[in-house]
């Protein structure tokens, strides 16, 4: 349930807040469950306001990032809860 | 051997491994095909993002419009704000006048073109703020004849941007302090520079040491003439043969309701 609201927060974060506020709850996405949500949050913001020819020739900079975050926090993760 | 919580764990881990790959998988199946499709999926998103933005923007006119969340003490306290700022814009705006006609004889002098025939006024859907590139988007496209690379104005001729990518009801505006953007431009009369955007209405440039400038002074879009900012802070010092300023642009970006495509 928390998991839900942080995912629809992130949606209309992107929407209308700041960047950082986004970004803080993607994190949080990612570190708490290592939630694929925080890529498709990504994907969103990088579909509305990515320009067609990149940032810094990069098609989808946020959507890169969340994923190799995402996959990063996995092995953390479970060091972290097992220890 | 393996208990039966170890084996539930293992398998709830492999589930989310597994719908991992399958999202990331398609978060760049859906770029490719975007590229592909020549940016049509971003468009379509950006027409429903588009009806999001326009639904909220109604929401808060009829809240606000309803002083609904207003005390009566607010209101008072509004009402002298309102009042003195009244005051000020009176004399402002005479100010603004006498400035207007003394402009107006220096753009005849310096032949600067003056009529932007065929531009229209575009409502700003997403906040600039919102954005980590640097770009927002208008509620105009190809169907209103908005065409990219067209120069994105605000008030008082302030160039904030270019027009990115255009979809058929709404386009990318690019601002000129976009991060990592690089654009020409003149500072007084002979100087040019290249002006390194650092977002958030914000750039960079440097120039030789010798140059006279002075923090307020505007600096121009070298192409068209237009003013994209002020200098806002000069760091010199004479190890250096050069000195840089940072420049602001004059406009709120994070306020901006309407803008210009000049065609």
């Amino acid at each position: 349930m928390v998991r839900l609201i942080l995912f629809i927060s992130a949606i209309l974060s992107a929407l209308f807040a700041p960047v950082w506020l986004t970004a803080i709850i993607c994190l949080s996405i990612v570190i708490i469950w290592s939630g694929f949500e925080a890529i498709l949050i990504a994907m969103i913001i990088d579909l509305l306001y990515v320009p067609l020819s990149g940032f810094l020739f990069i098609p989808m900079p946020a959507t890169i990032i969340a994923i190799i975050l995402v996959w990063i926090s996995i092995p953390i993760r479970k060091r972290v809860l097992t220890d | 051997m393996k208990t039966l919580l170890q084996h539930n764990k293992n398998r709830k881990s492999n589930n989310t491994n597994k719908w991992l790959l399958v999202v990331s998988i398609i978060a760049i199946a859906v770029f490719g095909l975007d590229f592909l499709l020549g940016g049509s999926i971003r468009s379509l998103m950006r027409n429903f993002a588009a009806g999001a933005w326009g639904m909220s923007a109604s929401v808060s006119m009829s809240v606000e419009s309803s002083g609904l969340f207003n005390s009566r003490r607010q209101l008072a306290g509004e009402n002298i704000a309102l009042r003195s700022q009244i005051a000020s814009l009176q004399s402002l705006s005479f100010e603004n006048a006498i400035l207007k006609e003394e402009n107006e004889s220096l753009r005849k002098l310096a032949k600067v073109a003056e009529s932007r025939s065929g531009a229209q006024t575009y409502s700003v859907l997403s906040h600039s703020d919102v954005s980590p590139y640097g770009t927002f988007i208008i509620n105009g496209g190809s169907a209103d004849g908005v065409t990219a690379g067209s120069l994105v104005l605000a008030e008082g001729g302030v160039l904030i941007g270019t027009i990115e990518s255009v979809g058929v009801n709404t386009s990318l505006v690019l601002t000129i302090f976009a991060p990592e953007r690089t654009v020409t431009a003149r500072l007084g009369d002979s100087t040019e520079a290249i002006v390194s955007g650092r977002g958030g209405g914000n750039g960079e440039l440097s120039v030789p040491r010798d140059v006279e400038v002075e923090e307020g002074d505007f600096v121009y879009y070298e192409a068209g003439g237009e003013i994209i900012g002020q200098v806002g802070a000069i760091f010199a010092s004479p190890a250096n043969a050069e000195k840089r300023l940072l420049i602001r642009t004059p406009i709120n970006l994070y306020g901006l309701r309407f803008v210009t495509v000049a065609r």
